[in-house]
């Protein structure tokens, strides 16, 4: 328990360091809401305004206090590019960050999870060999470099999937689903290969501990002992995996949909940097942040919970 | 083995399921609808206002309309407006207007209207981009019901063609508030969702006075960058795109899936040189840069065979009935002796800075290092953020890449290269030259005022600090289906006209 | 002389490195250094009359947009991404490994403090950040490595500190302290030496990840600038024409995807 407290206090430490990095950081920027706002023809005077009325004016400890406390009450603040409230906008893309990662996560984890388990066992196989050497790559390439070469087969040489995202950020899950397709896939080769490597290590560790060769002696069937011995112990590093792999899908999206022109948290990040749009652009970094030390530490429980050997450890 | 292919026909269904639900899920396209791709433009900053700077287009002229607008030839044509004429010293103009128009909400459209559009677009608290356009105009009044006075600053023969810039839109009296979310026009469309970062949905105005739009509804598509717009039309996702990029016009080749129409447009790119610094308040080495480059080769491979018109550091474009054809070929021996004169005997080394704030600036830039490179000219690029750029590179650095938009003559020439116009970028002072813009703008006569045109157009080509090799020829892209768009600039472009088959 | 590098160096001898995996490495080692010195077209130079062309004798692999040579600039292309990349493995690897080893030996609080650290670095969001910084300081390469460096320390640090732990705790090093060495002595003469493989792999590891953020960032246009030739630049800036030239999306995927397998094949354990 005092080590739990212990990583949630650093947890927020952590969090509090990066807020305060991220608001200085953004604001040295060159430009900022309202030059980006008013472009090309934007006089002295009315960018001096538009600061005023949209207090850009104020010191920037005080502004970083202001937010701060509307951070505290729930507010995330405004968008002044956009005129929305910032929680308007974020709102719809972190649902469609969300969708693509839940079809990424369906596709790849069970997928994973079966094919490691398969390797794991017979890792000699020809066909081991080769999906193993295939994750490598899979796991290696940039995401632009996979999402490249799946737009090019499944949309252009053989147009299964629509190649670019035309829906709104805020079109219904139904209008979104043809599009998720694509980038889900390029997310899904990467956290695969990743997961299915971990499972397939651990099984062919475990599969050579004592407890596995004894149920064989007390003639377990084999099938058996894969599903009630193997699987089970050979689960809690897969699982760590899957909550660090899973808290990527969520943040680590920016290359994928800005191939795909996919409307999320990725896409409106890069945009919302080139807009100055501090407002924008805080909470979704900090909400990566978030997303990571969550993972981590349900990476670090999961492991406890699962394996009574790390009871104790830290 | 069982086991194995239990796991193979688990992933393969899984596949099929996949395939199946993006199948049924693919968009078709419904007739009478046409489905526009749109650049991001404001990324979100967009509104229905014709006279902010952050105007969504071609929207707004969907929903709007002008006074006057423009036929094929570029020549002023009525819209809103039946007839116009002026005083002989051109400062006071009489515009008659169209009887029994009315706006989206069944209000009448009158003087009072007109009145109020002008005043805003003069504004000077407002400060709209259309002033830059419209500031000569100083009062209008309505003196009849259909009757609207203008007077002007200064004499200008073309004020029609200044009122047919095409976000001199008629908004009704009052409308300042609620006109950027919920414009009401009397266009040939009328709004039902305003969402610049997705989809906007116009309906059809029956009531249209030009005559009911063929369509039933146009639906505007934004995308991040013009390369998801071009695969979505290859897709089918969407049926026209006003411009792509002309070196990928070959990807719609197919002509019974796409028709290609290759516009001559006034958009033009430069290169700016400040007069105001070292070595650029040389003219002599001002003029050895704009000389030392071969303008086809730049057209060429910048924008593709064919996708821009050649031109000689004027900014009129070639339809523009006071266009200036001048010949400025390569001179690679007279930019060295220029350069020689004026000091540097070694050639010059010279920073652009650029950005890829809009299309081919970067691309002007690069090439034309390469291309004054024997002149002795050595250019070194430097690349600003996009979003800083028209704040701390534009009109600041000594030398950068600039992108204006299509303006007729006057317009452009007073709005860039009057010596006390706002948007200068060069900071040249030429007090012979603004007296030479004054005396075309206000000659009645027409062959008169066109040489004296040229005459202007010479004297830029002579001593402007401003390199300008080129407007651009876009290349509109659409789907077979649609039909109506004639291969004319799109402020020609009649959308009610339109239809799909 | 017994150095950092003895250990790693004498595994990779005794260890069957593919040839393959030996000779893409020299390959890409070989052209990184030496594509100025070949007899190659300009990377530059445009022709103007030629943009989007298939293969010829003139252009082996074709021509980009602009009519550049498009085999001159695959030959180039990897030299920002590697310059950058050794640099701010550089920085990630000293770092590392005196932030790592000084945790392992001090123990106490400042091992403390330094874990924290590493915490805080392995939480950041790598990418977003380095927009950030890239769009903030104009893609300065010296920035960047720097940047990089830091954000890919942590891992390097890790290892280190539980490899020296481990060695801390063996006979050899016992022997040393009995026999009065300081610190630093035992840091020089015993822990260093024989931090080796495993942190030698680590950093290969970290390596190829900075190589891919940095091809990143150019693919999203806060890399490498144009006109640069780089393979994440020459994708993002050729994606438009893949249809007419796949040659100039296919060939610098090859090479960027060789470079780093290669590279990870070097560091893999199996």
């Amino acid at each position: 328990m005092k080590n739990l407290a212990r990583r949630i206090f650093f947890a927020l430490a952590t969090f509090f360091a990066l807020a305060v990095f991220s608001f200085l950081g953004v604001d040295a920027l060159p430009g900022d809401g309202c030059t980006a706002l008013l472009g090309r023809f934007g006089t002295a005077q009315k960018v001096a305004e538009c600061r005023k009325t949209n207090e850009l004016d104020k010191p920037v400890l005080v502004r970083m206090g202001d937010w701060s406390l509307d951070l505290i009450k729930g507010d995330l603040g405004y968008s002044i590019k956009r005129d929305l409230p910032v929680a308007d906008v974020i709102i719809p893309r972190l649902r469609n960050t969300a969708v693509m990662a839940v079809v990424a996560a369906l596709i790849a984890f069970p997928a994973a999870v079966l094919v490691g388990v398969r390797l794991g066992r017979f890792p000699n196989s020809r066909l081991g060999r080769l999906t193993n050497q295939f994750s490598v790559i899979a796991m290696t390439l940039p995401e632009f470099v996979t999402a490249t070469v799946l737009w090019l087969v499944l949309s252009i040489w053989i147009p299964i999937f629509p190649g670019v995202n035309v829906v709104p950020s805020n079109a219904t899950i139904r209008e979104l689903m043809p599009n998720v397709w694509l980038p889900a896939l390029t997310l899904a080769t990467v956290i695969f290969a990743h997961t299915m490597r971990t499972m397939r290590a651990s099984v062919m560790s475990v599969k050579e501990m004592p407890f596995v060769e004894s149920a064989r002696l007390r003639g377990t069937k084999e099938r058996v002992t894969v599903r009630r011995n193997i699987v089970p112990a050979a689960m809690p590093p897969v699982l760590s995996v899957i909550a660090i792999d899973g808290s990527w899908l969520l943040t680590g999206t920016f290359v994928t949909e800005a191939v795909f022109n996919y409307q999320g948290l990725g896409r409106l990040a890069i945009d919302a940097i080139s807009d100055r749009d501090t407002a924008l652009i805080l909470p979704i970094i900090l909400f990566g942040l978030a997303v990571y030390l969550v993972a981590s530490l349900l990476a670090d429980a999961l492991v406890k919970i699962f394996d009574p050997r790390q009871v104790g450890a830290v | 083995m069982a086991k194995r292919r239990r796991t193979s026909s688990v992933i393969l269904a899984f596949f099929a399921l996949v395939i199946a639900v993006s199948a049924c899920g693919r968009t078709s396209a419904v007739s009478g609808v046409l489905r526009v791709g749109n650049d991001a433009g404001f990324g979100g900053a967009e509104t229905m206002d014709p006279y902010d700077g952050n105007r969504t287009w071609p929207t707004i002229n969907m929903v709007f309309d002008r006074l006057i607008g423009v036929d094929k030839d570029f020549s002023p044509i009525p819209e809103l407006a039946l007839s116009w004429s002026s005083n002989s010293d051109l400062t006071e103009w009489s515009i008659i207007l169209r009887e029994g128009v009315k706006f989206h909400d069944g209000s009448d459209f009158d003087a009072e209207d007109v009145v109020y559009s002008i005043n805003r677009m003069i504004d000077p608290e407002f400060d709209s981009p259309v002033r830059a356009v419209l500031g000569v105009i100083t009062s209008a009044t309505a003196i009849a019901p259909y009757e609207v006075k203008l007077n002007l600053s200064v004499g200008e023969a073309d004020l029609p063609l200044l009122l047919a810039d095409y976000r001199a839109l008629m908004t009704p009296v009052g409308s300042q508030e609620t006109i950027g979310k919920n414009p009401i026009g009397t266009g040939p469309f009328k709004m039902q969702t305003f969402d610049p970062a997705g989809t906007t949905v116009l309906l059809a105005n029956a009531d249209y006075f030009f005559g009911q739009p063929k369509l039933e509804r146009i639906e505007i598509i934004t995308f991040a960058d013009s390369q998801s717009a071009g695969q979505a039309l290859a897709g089918d996702q969407v049926d026209l795109l006003l411009a792509i990029d002309g070196k990928s016009s070959s990807m719609f080749g197919d002509k019974s899936k796409f028709t290609l129409q290759q516009i001559p447009t006034g958009d033009w790119n430069a290169i700016d040189f400040r007069v105001d610094q070292k070595p650029f308040d040389d003219a002599r080495v001002r003029k050895a840069l704009r000389i030392a480059a071969d303008r086809q080769a730049i057209v060429d491979t910048v924008l593709g065979a064919g996708a821009g018109v050649v031109s000689c550091d004027t900014p009129v474009w070639s339809a523009d009935p006071y266009r200036w054809e001048g010949s400025c070929p390569k001179d690679t021996e007279g930019a060295k002796a220029l350069l020689a004169e004026a000091g540097f005997k070694d050639g010059i080394d010279i920073e652009i800075f650029t950005s890829d704030v809009e299309v081919h600036m970067v691309e002007l830039v690069t090439v034309y290092k390469d291309q004054v490179k024997d002149a002795g000219i050595r250019v070194s690029i430097k690349i600003a953020d996009a979003s800083g750029f028209w704040d701390d590179v534009w009109m600041k650095e000594p030398a950068f890449v600039d992108s204006w938009g299509q303006r007729p003559a006057t317009q452009v020439l007073n709005e860039v290269y009057r010596s006390t116009a706002t948007w200068n970028p060069t900071g040249q002072v030429d007090s012979d030259l603004d007296a030479m813009l004054d005396d075309a703008r206000s000659t009645l006569d027409r062959d008169e005022r066109t040489k004296k045109y040229a005459k202007i157009q010479e004297r830029l080509f002579e001593n402007s600090a401003i390199f300008l090799p080129y407007h651009k020829t876009l290349t509109r892209a659409m789907s077979s289906k649609v039909q109506g768009i004639e291969p004319i600039v799109i402020d020609a472009v009649r959308w009610e006209k339109i239809s799909v088959k | 002389m017994k150095t950092i590098l003895t250990k790693p160096v004498a595994s990779l001898r005794s260890r069957r490195v593919k040839p393959l995996v030996l000779f893409t490495i020299t390959f890409h080692g070989f052209i990184a250094v030496l594509a100025p010195f070949l007899p190659l077209a300009s990377t530059d130079a445009q022709d103007s009359g030629s943009l989007l062309q298939g293969p010829s004798l003139e252009h082996w692999l074709g021509t980009d947009s602009l009519g550049r040579d498009v085999f001159s600039r695959l030959l180039h292309g990897g030299r920002p991404s590697l310059l950058i990349a050794v640099a701010a493995t550089l920085i990630s690897a000293v770092a590392g490994i005196v932030i790592g080893s000084l945790s392992a030996l001090a123990g106490g609080w400042l091992d403390d403090a330094l874990s924290r650290l590493l915490d805080f670095l392995l939480a950041l969001p790598t990418l977003i950040l380095l927009l950030l910084i890239s769009s903030f300081f104009g893609q300065d390469p010296f920035i960047l490595s720097l940047a990089l460096g830091l954000m890919y320390l942590a891992p390097i640090a890790r290892v280190t500190r539980s490899t020296t732990q481990t060695l801390l705790a063996r006979d050899f090093v016992r022997v040393a302290r009995m026999q009065g060495a300081g610190n630093l002595a035992i840091l020089r003469g015993e822990v260093l030496p024989n931090v080796g493989w495993v942190v030698f792999t680590e950093v290969t590891m970290q390596f190829t990840w900075i190589l891919l953020a940095f091809s990143s960032l150019s693919f999203l246009g806060l890399g490498a600038s144009p006109p640069t030739p780089e393979w994440g630049l020459m994708i993002a800036e050729s994606r438009s024409y893949m249809t007419l030239n796949p040659i100039l999306v296919i060939s610098p995927i090859l090479m960027l995807a060789s470079l780093v397998l290669a590279i990870q094949a070097l560091a893999d354990h199996e």
